[in-house]
């Protein structure tokens, strides 16, 4: 069954021929393991890029006041179309990854094809990493210049609506999904029998405190602080919900060491195709 | 007696020379998998999260002192920035030590952050907001980076590191972002006041939402401080810096490093 | 299999794939034309969302009248004249910080402009100053074009708790220029630099240094040495062993890191010895607030008590009735009332062309109109038409502050006047039921 398995999801070989036969031929080739990396983050950066030349094109002419017309055309056109894309995404790629995880649960996998499962996961996490750069900096930063052409606007300018309304849930989507697809894919650490990881906690959980965040900030101007200041307290929440963001680095560390569990369990089980050769230190 | 404890001492010493070979010899190893491209993909993937984590707390804890030359005064500046920007890179230094044993982690967040400010400034302040560069340029911590490795390297102790490294880092971000701010400092005559160069910036380029009184420029009495603001803010900053290190450490400690392979709830 | 549809008015039989791809053809088509037309006709508009602020954020804390800008077409390096007054209103909300301290501000989209002169009561204003309630502070800015473009240059206030509050704005053309925007300042040094670029190229040039030290420094480890498989050693090591006999930090790196160390403090003092030699003499920034010379609201001559107003949101009218007394022994007229940013003018076109920025002022009907005779008590009904209530969200029709804000001018036949701040109670004539809070 593992290695019918195998099989099924072996990528295209490698031309490798020391590799056993059910083995993905290679399954770190960047066009393997790695793929969704380019995938992923092409795609998060191609929405950048969108609302990018948007906020250049526009911001200034009709992004100025939220209750004009001009604001309705261009602004909340885009606030609505980039929550229905989300959520079409999200329905889509979660509703696919838990199908589809819960085709393969309880199926044994191969070494090679765990150790690209593994590679995906890193993938996905690249591609959460990109966008929570997105959401902690490339549009704050935006955010910041924006509130000094306004006198206050409301919770829903042109740079709100990329950043909070589009890129603060994608990362938890992202996350999300990354957490999913660990959980069927990955049994050996993220099965439904270990618990839920304290890694992706952390990480779903600065996530979604982020977007709770955002209401939390929206109310605190309701009540002061009408200019701008970025270092004001009731902005730090923001701040220290990100570190939570840090349970990343468990999800690279722990998949690291399952890695080695996987290297040894394929040095036992095939110890003459093992490459082990040690090197001279320097 | 002697004799048979000089022969365990022995065979402890025997039996730790061969695992430290061992692990030589693990340090070496060649695996089947796990290639130089996982080292690419950590070290390229991470920047994003770094990059972003370090902005972040920067921008929310000093940003206002970032984003002006006007707001970098002698008295607030420095301490707010070596308080928000050490807290991450004290995070990755921990993380990159712990896990790789390379003093690598404050210069690597410094760069993340390098790229994060610079692009920020140069697309949303200046090509966006039209705000010039020269009034808007971030505060770098490269330098400051380097040394707080170097300190770690030197010492392998945090502790030692938090003592020493965070006031090295303190006056590093000062001085070495006090090298281009210096030209922003002199003397010029407008608006029938003598105000600095960096002030002409403040009140020219218009920032409406940013009034003047905002600008926390050396408020309160400065007593008996006898012109010496500049010192007592850069001990100050050092005190700060030792703060924000250690609010690093826990973050890398128990939110990276901690919840490896730790479990919520068992189902 | 084959599948039917509608085009135009022909049933059309195509293959499946065909009709997958006519269909996503089209829609492909149609979103391209929505969005070449969107991006073909960027709309202009004039806000600052202030439109967004809630009513009696506006009309409950100043008035800003006299208010010009002028000229309305320059070209890039050419000055443009803000003047005018705001009084920071005795209606102002308690939901607010009692205003303390103030700034006078031009509102443009950025700095388009850069502001070169700002005098407050006729004193030079490099920072902020002490306001309070009632005070009438005339302002005179000089901004000078800095980017092409069509902008909307309003003057602002900005009060300490409650953020900048807006004045009526004009459109300024800037026209670009055959010469480069420039800012030269003198130094008291004598010499004289380009603000625009002083300073630039070294910052960059400076941190991208350090910046080049800091990749030197990462890529020596990560090029040397493998990352992520060293935490199969480290995992066995205490953390303060850094086993240079395994080989994780070598003799060798500690010689290299020397040499990056030695590198960054030579550069450091390098950067220290030319930085001060270049700017030797060096200020600390300066602040500056300080207390305006008082502006009196004119000589008394009226009491004026506003004792109700309605609100007819389908025409955009308001009306006030208001108790007015004269006191002084010469006919008084009411000739304005102020709210916000909108001047409302009771007198010819003329008069109104006068009262400031056009899209901002609006007639001003009294009943009865006409003098009010020395000793008299009117009850005067003040009846404005105008968009600016709707566009510029000015009047509440379901606010926790149901309450209006303006000041009245009042004039004698001697050049004297007075500002009368009046205050009531409004009531929407219509009330709408709602789905939504």
């Amino acid at each position: 069954m593992a290695q019918a398995q195998a099989v099924q999801n072996a990528p295209r070989s490698s031309g490798d021929g020391s590799m056993t036969t059910g083995n993905p031929a290679n399954p770190t080739d960047w066009s393997v393991g790695w793929h969704p990396l380019f995938w992923g983050c092409g795609l998060i950066m191609l929405a950048n890029v969108f609302f990018w030349y948007w906020n250049y094109a526009f911001m200034f002419t009709a992004g100025l006041n939220s209750a004009s017309a001009e604001f309705t055309m261009y602004y909340w056109t885009l606030f609505w179309g980039e929550l229905i894309v989300l959520g079409v995404f999200s329905g889509v790629w979660l509703g696919w990854l838990i199908r589809n995880g819960r085709a393969i649960e309880g199926q044994e996998c191969s070494p090679a094809e765990e150790t690209r499962r593994i590679a995906i996961l890193w993938s996905l996490i690249g591609a959460t990493s990109l966008a929570i750069y997105l959401m902690a900096s490339f549009w704050p930063n935006w955010d910041g210049s924006w509130h000094q052409t306004m006198v206050r606007d409301t919770a829903f300018t042109p740079t709100h609506i990329p950043m909070f309304y589009f890129f603060f849930p994608l990362s938890v989507i992202l996350a999300v999904g990354t957490y999913i697809y660990g959980r069927f894919h990955i049994p050996a650490l993220y099965g439904k029998d270990k618990g839920f990881p304290w890694s992706f906690f952390l990480l779903i959980g600065a996530c979604v405190l982020e977007c709770m965040a955002v209401a939390a900030n929206e109310w605190g101007h309701s009540l002061w602080i009408s200019e701008e200041i970025f270092s004001v307290p009731f902005h730090w929440p923001f701040v220290i919900y990100g570190w939570l963001a840090a349970g990343m680095f468990a999800v690279w560390g722990e998949t690291l060491v399952r890695m080695f569990e996987v290297e040894k369990a394929e040095e036992d089980a095939n110890p003459e195709a093992s490459l082990e050769s040690p090197i001279a230190a320097d | 007696m002697a004799t048979e404890t000089t022969t365990v001492t022995d065979l402890a010493e025997a039996a730790e020379r061969q695992r430290r070979l061992e692990l030589k010899e693990l340090l070496n190893k060649k695996y089947k998998w796990i290639d130089w491209k996982w080292d690419l993909v950590f070290w390229t993937t991470a920047i994003f999260v770094v990059a972003g984590a370090a902005d972040i707390t920067k921008q929310l804890f000093a940003g206002d002192w970032d984003f002006w030359t006007d707001w970098k005064d002698p008295q607030w500046w420095p301490v707010v920035t070596a308080f928000a920007t050490i807290i991450i890179p004290s995070t990755l230094q921990y993380i990159q030590w712990a896990a790789w044993r390379f003093p690598t982690g404050a210069t690597y967040t410094a760069c993340c952050l390098f790229f994060a400010a610079w692009v920020g400034r140069y697309f949303q302040w200046d090509l966006a907001a039209t705000y010039p560069m020269n009034f808007v340029w971030p505060a770098s911590v490269v330098c400051a980076g380097i040394l707080m490795d170097w300190t770690l390297m030197k010492t392998k102790s945090f502790i030692l590191t938090s003592l020493i490294g965070a006031h090295v880092w303190a006056i590093a971000v000062w001085a070495y972002n006090y090298v281009p701010l210096a030209a922003f400092l002199q003397p010029a005559h407008f608006m029938d006041h003598v105000v600095t160069v960096a002030d002409v910036q403040g009140i020219a380029y218009i920032r409406s939402q940013t009034p003047e009184y905002l600008r926390l420029i050396e408020r309160g009495a400065l007593r008996s401080f006898l012109g010496e603001t500049q010192y007592v803010s850069l001990a100050f900053a050092g005190t700060a810096a030792f703060v924000g290190y250690w609010i690093g450490q826990f973050i890398g400690r128990y939110l990276a490093v901690w919840p490896i392979r730790r479990y919520l709830k068992t189902v | 299999m084959g599948r039917r549809f509608v085009l135009g008015s022909e049933r059309v039989n195509v293959s499946s794939n065909r009709y997958e791809m006519l269909d996503t053809f089209t829609l492909f088509g149609v979103l391209c034309v929505i969005l070449a037309v969107v991006l073909a006709n960027p709309p202009n508009v004039a806000a600052h969302g202030e439109a967004a602020d809630e009513p009696f954020l506006k009309n409950m804390t100043t008035a800003f009248f006299n208010v010009s800008v002028s000229p309305t077409e320059i070209e890039v390096g050419e000055p443009v004249k803000v003047t005018g007054s705001v009084k920071i209103l005795e209606t102002w909300p308690h939901t607010l910080e009692t205003p303390e301290i103030a700034s006078i501000m031009p509102v443009v989209p950025g700095p388009v402009f850069v502001l070169k002169e700002r005098f407050v009561n006729g004193t030079a204003a490099i920072g902020s100053f002490f306001a309070q309630k009632g005070g009438i502070y005339e302002f005179e800015m000089e901004l000078v074009g800095k980017e092409p473009g069509d902008w909307h240059v309003h003057p602002g206030i900005a009060v300490y708790g409650t953020g900048t509050l807006i004045g009526p704005g004009e459109w300024v053309s800037v026209k670009p220029s055959d010469e480069p925007f420039s800012f030269p300042l003198t130094l008291m040094s004598g010499e004289t630099i380009e603000l625009s670029t002083y300073g630039g190229a070294f910052v960059w040039w400076w941190s991208f240094a350090g910046f080049v030290l800091g990749v030197a420094w990462i890529l020596y480890w990560t090029t040397n040495k493998r990352t992520v498989t060293n935490l199969a050693v480290t995992v066995q090591l205490p953390v303060n062993d850094d086993a240079p006999d395994i080989g994780l930090i070598t003799p060798r790196d500690h010689m290299w890191m020397n040499v990056i160390v030695g590198v960054t403090l030579v550069m450091l003092v390098v950067g220290w010895t030319y930085a001060t030699s270049n700017a030797p003499v060096r200020w600390p920034q300066q602040t500056d607030w300080f207390t305006p010379e008082f502006i009196s609201s004119g000589e008394k001559m009226a009491e004026a008590r506003a004792s109700e107003a309605t609100y007819d949101e389908a025409s955009e009218t308001l009306e006030m009735k208001v108790q007015v007394t004269n006191v002084i022994e010469s006919d008084i007229e009411l000739k304005q009332l102020t709210m916000a940013m909108a001047t409302f003018v009771n007198g010819p076109e003329a008069e109104q062309a006068k009262a400031g920025p056009s899209d901002f002022v609006g007639r001003l009907e009294v009943q009865p109109d006409g003098p009010i005779a020395p000793g008299e008590n009117k009850e005067l009904t003040l009846t404005i038409s105008s968009s600016i209530f709707s566009e510029e969200r000015l009047i509440p029709t379901q606010a926790p502050q149901q309450f209006i804000g303006a000041v009245l001018r009042f004039e004698n036949g001697n050049d004297g006047h007075e500002l009368v701040t009046v205050r009531s109670n409004v009531v929407p004539t219509q009330f709408r039921s709602t789905y939504l809070p």
